[in-house]
């Protein structure tokens, strides 16, 4: 082993290299069965110091997590390769369960309206139309959230409600999950914008309904959009924004 | 914070390593089943873990709101990725607080620009006491955290709590405490070391 590699031991268990750092360390362990086994040690002493600040989280958030639990399959196990580093199977797709954690709230309310429109279906051929539109949501909204790329960007908002983005570049294609926008009233809507170069561009207005507060968006043409803004608008949306946004999300 | 004397080592007596070692095999145990599949499983292994992953996210962080989205990432990523955990390479409490600790890392690297959180950062040294719920044996635990950090020197010490509830990378903790970026590395290696040592950690 190099010796100035292996100095970077302590700060890779406390997590406090550069991303290039981190990766060359990684590199460097999978050869190293001495470096990992150091790191092994370190890695459990570094997480004894989170013994030091036990919180009580608040009750909402288990009942929250156990509904996610009950919507996310597991991984399928790797198998077992004597040079597969501990740390890289330790390292999984963060932010994959990140995005599907950020959506699960609000696709609740995308399925709910989904069955709901099932059922009308059978009296009302118009509504075949919007349905088949989920539908291909529906497929479009699992292939960002499996996109290699899939990235997730957010906003809080004062009442406490966020706008989150997931962007996958790949896919030219982004999730807007909308939680908990302040309610508005019947003569107003969101509507969302996509922002480049040129004049803000209308993506979708959000029915007015007070239940729409909640709810997932997907955008499926991104080309150079650069951000995304939530403006509120007159009922049935604008031209081009009349409000400044309450949200403006860059997607970089 | 009073400074303890250093007794370097005294962690490793077995009266207080027997019951953090049934503790930590009764974790591996949940998270084993929770690899099958186990609600069950997986609701009780949150009841146990969740006060050490929100505290840390909430030190890291500060946000309480992020530190909720981090916990909840955090548990959900648990659930997804049981089935890869292998006992063999560290203990389920390390591997679920490591995973804790480097969302919220991330989190705070993403959102603040490094002279916003030096104002954010807690200079409070050595970890929080307040607003925790203790149960007898974790205030043990706590009180040799804080015991063994004080055997430290104070480079050791600052550049270890800088990276670890300050998120910062060793490049900046240098930065904060006008020392060699080398130097504060290998201060963080040998920090760990002796803090290993003091507590007794095998692994």
């Amino acid at each position: 082993m190099t010796a100035e590699l292996h100095t970077l031991v302590g700060a890779y268990a406390l997590n406090a290299l550069s991303a290039e750092e981190q990766a060359r360390f990684e590199q460097h362990l999978a050869t190293c069965a001495a470096c990992r086994a150091e790191q092994s040690e370190l890695q459990a002493t570094a997480a004894r110091l989170a013994d030091a600040n036990w919180e009580t989280p608040p009750a909402g958030i288990k009942a929250r997590l156990m509904d996610a639990v009950r919507r996310t399959a597991q991984d399928r196990p790797l198998g077992v390769s004597p040079t597969h580093t501990g740390r890289g199977r330790w390292l999984p797709v963060m932010l994959t369960a990140a995005a599907v954690l950020a959506i699960v709230a609000s696709l609740g309310a995308f399925f709910v309206e989904r069955d709901r429109l099932a059922d009308a279906q059978q009296q009302q051929r118009a509504v075949a139309g919007r349905l088949a539109v989920l539908e291909r949501q529906e497929d479009g909204v699992t292939a960002v959230l499996s996109a290699p790329d899939v990235r997730i960007r957010s906003a809080s908002l004062d009442n406490g409600g966020s706008v989150r983005v997931i962007v996958a570049p790949s896919l030219n294609s982004a999730l807007i999950a909308m939680d908990n926008l302040p309610i508005l009233g019947d003569q107003y809507s969101y509507q969302i914008w996509q922002v480049g170069r040129g004049d803000p561009v209308s993506a979708v207005v959000m029915p007015a309904d007070a239940k729409h507060r909640t709810g997932t968006q997907l955008l499926d043409n991104l080309g150079k959009t650069q951000a995304i803004a939530v403006t509120v608008e007159p009922e049935g949306g604008s031209t081009r924004p009349t409000t400044d946004p309450i949200a403006s999300i860059a997607l970089t | 914070m009073t400074e303890p004397t250093p007794l370097h080592g005294t962690g490793r007596s077995s009266s207080s390593r027997a019951p953090r070692a049934r503790q930590a095999a009764v974790l591996d145990d949940l998270l084993g089943e929770v690899a099958r599949g186990d609600e069950i499983a997986f609701s009780a292994l949150y009841d146990k873990m969740s006060p050490a992953v929100f505290g840390l996210a909430r030190r890291v962080v500060r946000d309480p709101a992020r530190a909720e989205e981090v916990a909840q990432e955090v548990f959900l990523q648990v659930w997804q990725n049981a089935t890869r955990f292998d006992s063999d390479r560290g203990a389920a409490k390390t591997w679920i607080l490591t995973l804790a600790h480097r969302r919220a890392v991330d989190v705070v690297r993403r959102d603040q620009s490094s002279s916003d959180r030096e104002q954010r950062y807690d200079w409070r040294s050595g970890p929080d006491h307040d607003a925790v719920a203790e149960e007898v044996g974790t205030r043990l635990e706590h009180e040799q955290v804080r015991r063994c950090l004080g055997t430290l020197t104070d480079l050791q010490r600052e550049a270890i709590t800088l990276a670890y509830y300050g998120g910062y990378t060793y490049m900046e903790a240098s930065t904060l405490l006008e020392a060699n970026a080398a130097t504060v590395k290998t201060r963080m290696r040998d920090g760990l070391i002796r803090l290993r040592d003091c507590l007794g950690v095998t692994r």
